[in-house]
């Protein structure tokens, strides 16, 4: 096991190493240059500017910038960047913002995974039933579905239409916490409730795919038929026996959609208001501190590919008939 | 090919007795591959529903918005008419005006021919790019196969939409329709890479194309006579659904006031628009997200009904 896992790091390596270089040369070779910022005001003379850029080593040729990117993003802690803007490190303004951006992927996970498993176990047991039909069409819809379009007829639907007719909002508009109720857990509650909606209501709809074809494949196997030759009820066949084995394949959806999951919490945060890693991106980019855009991405794309990594491990543990070698 | 079996055989004499289409039922012509997909793809309803209502959606677009300003350019124009802000939906102003004035029904179909145009234009730079990529991995193999697949590979963890603001905003200013495309290609291409690669992979393998080099076919005869006819199928069912993708990704990416911006409309940038004017005009959220959410379910149909239609395993029915 620990030689897997040692592997699979190892593994990890030169991809990461490959997505360093996409994405430097990818700001290099576009219009708008990282330091484009430095160079803003309109008083700095030729000189100023010229100096400006050796400063920063950014008159260096290309592979040697590209060293020095790479020996601080290596350094401990890594250096992501700063901010040619408000002059913060990418780091710390990320540390601000990544709690609340995990609140709201823990949400989105509890509500996908409460919903889409009952919905996938409940179409594959009833395979072709009237609910059945319902799943796939809902699938359907599910990723046709501009999700950011649905929470603003949910922000409609729960907080204008009652503020206007009732006087009260059932759920709140956007925000984290009420002004005054900032860390209290009921009040982040209640502000969670839409944006866990929103950032769950396309996966709901692939999960639950997902889980009813796994379901069908284990529900045929050998030892189900064993299962039930010998007595066993049904219920019990569905929720003990076929069901472990069918979660497995779940696993490896979720290392996959992690980066979906980003996109989503980024159209998501910009929904609600959300104050996460997502707005930190919206707000870079409006600004065009491409440093920050690219620090930011950077560090996504380490937890996309360690999250695949956990996923990985997580299988092989979670099914002992896996063979490491 | 209807196969007449014993307990067909009342409803074949049955429809034979009324005049039919010959080509169903002529046994002795030669169907031909495009033939019989067509034939499946007529068959399934939905696809062809959904074929219908985007032909009509496209024509729509790009032809009422004139037609509209031509008969009656006092109520339908580009001009801001601020007397009449966030008019609710009423005649003549059937989806209401929004914060300019200016008609939203005018308007969704005008960004309807951005929103389509992006749409068609990035699925054929990503198809383009994504399945030269896949193709010479595929074809070639080896080293070039690994180099490029890696490369894909690092490009499939980087998250897409992000990667698409990083290039957009990087070319600075607000973002043309041409940028938009070529951000769209530059980062969706890694999909139909993979699925382009796989099936030039297991095509390279066949019997006909050893054949063909075998009479002494170069590599570019054979990808082009052998491999590409070989893989279309395939590659029309990945290129309807990243038309669906490209219009999906564009309109986030304008919602999020990132992508397409004033003058120009899209269904995204006026989702954008109604966000700010959410509580004066709730109806403006309303509609250009039903166009994209049509839109997108028509296309994602044509798609299922193109997979239907090309699967061998359906040709017998």
């Amino acid at each position: 096991m620990t030689k897997y896992i040692l592997r699979r790091v190892l593994q990890a390596i030169p991809v990461l190493f490959v997505i360093s270089l996409i994405l430097f040369t990818i700001t290099q070779v576009l219009p708008d240059k990282p330091w484009a910022l430095l160079l803003h005001n309109p008083r700095l003379t030729l000189a100023d500017r010229a100096r400006i850029l050796h400063y920063y080593g950014f008159d260096q040729p290309f592979w040697l910038q590209y060293f020095l990117y790479m020996k601080h993003l290596l350094s401990l802690p890594p250096d992501l960047g700063t901010s040619y803007f408000s002059h913060q490190t990418t780091l710390s303004l990320i540390r601000e913002r990544l709690p609340n951006t995990l609140v709201l992927m823990g949400s989105f996970y509890i509500v996908t995974l409460a919903l889409s498993i009952p919905i996938g176990i409940i179409a594959a047991v009833k395979q072709y039933s009237k609910f059945d039909n319902l799943v796939t069409t809902g699938a359907f819809v599910g990723i046709s579905l501009p999700n950011f379009w649905f929470g603003l007829m949910l922000i409609i639907l729960f907080a204008v239409i009652p503020y206007e007719h009732l006087g009260f909002k059932i759920f709140p508009t956007g925000g984290m916490w009420d002004p005054g109720h900032v860390g209290d857990p009921l009040n982040l509650l209640w502000h969670l409730v839409l944006p866990a909606i929103v950032l769950s209501v396309q996966s709901i709809a692939q999960y639950s795919r997902f889980m009813r074809s796994s379901m069908l494949d284990v529900l045929n196997q050998d030892y189900i038929r064993t299962a039930r030759a010998k007595g066993l009820a049904e219920g019990r066949v569905v929720l003990r026996h076929a069901l472990r084995n069918s979660l497995l394949p779940l696993i490896t959806l979720m290392g996959i959609e992690i980066p979906q999951l980003f996109v989503g919490a980024l159209i998501t945060e910009q929904v609600f208001a959300w104050p996460g890693m997502g707005r930190l991106f919206w707000d870079a980019a409006q600004k065009t501190d491409i440093q920050v855009l690219v620090g930011v991405l950077v560090l996504l794309s380490v937890l996309v590919v360690f999250g695949n990594l956990i996923a990985d491990v997580a299988y092989g543990w979670a099914d002992p008939r896996i063979q490491y070698r | 090919m209807i196969d007449p079996t014993p307990s067909q055989a009342p409803e074949i004499i049955e429809a034979a007795a009324v005049p039919q289409p010959q080509a169903d039922y002529d046994v002795t012509r030669e169907v031909g591959y495009y033939q019989l997909v067509w034939r499946r793809l007529r068959r399934h309803r939905m696809a062809m529903i959904s074929a219908g209502v985007l032909v009509f959606l496209t024509l729509a677009s790009f032809i009422v918005p004139s037609i509209l300003a031509t008969l009656a350019p006092n109520v339908y124009s580009d001009t801001p008419d601020l007397l009449n802000r966030f008019g609710a939906p009423s005649w003549p102003h059937i989806m209401g005006t929004d914060e300019l004035g200016r008609d939203i029904f005018r308007r969704i179909l005008q960004g309807g021919q951005i929103s389509l145009m992006v749409g068609l234009f990035g699925m054929m730079v990503t198809v383009l790019l994504g399945g030269t990529i896949g193709a010479v991995a595929g074809y070639f193999g080896s080293i070039v196969d690994n180099i490029l697949m890696r490369i894909t590979d690092a490009m499939l963890t980087i998250p897409q939409i992000f990667l698409l603001i990083l290039i957009a905003t990087a070319f600075g200013g607000s973002v043309s329709p041409t940028v938009m495309v070529l951000a769209i290609g530059l980062t969706l291409w890694p999909y139909p890479a993979r699925i382009i690669r796989s099936v030039v992979l297991s095509i390279k393998e066949k019997e006909f194309v050893e054949a063909a080099r075998a009479v002494g076919s170069g590599n570019s005869k054979i990808i082009l006579r052998h491999v590409i006819p070989n893989a279309l199928g395939p590659i029309l069912v990945a290129a309807t659904l990243y038309v669906g993708a490209a219009i999906l990704t564009e309109s986030a990416v304008s919602y999020l006031n990132l992508g397409i911006g004033p003058p120009l409309a899209s269904w995204g940038s006026m989702l954008f628009r109604a966000q700010e004017f959410i509580w004066e005009a709730g109806y403006y959220a309303l509609f250009p997200g039903l166009m994209i959410l049509i839109t997108v379910l028509c296309i994602n149909f044509m798609g299922d009904g193109l997979r239907d239609a090309f699967d061998p395993r359906s040709f017998d029915r």
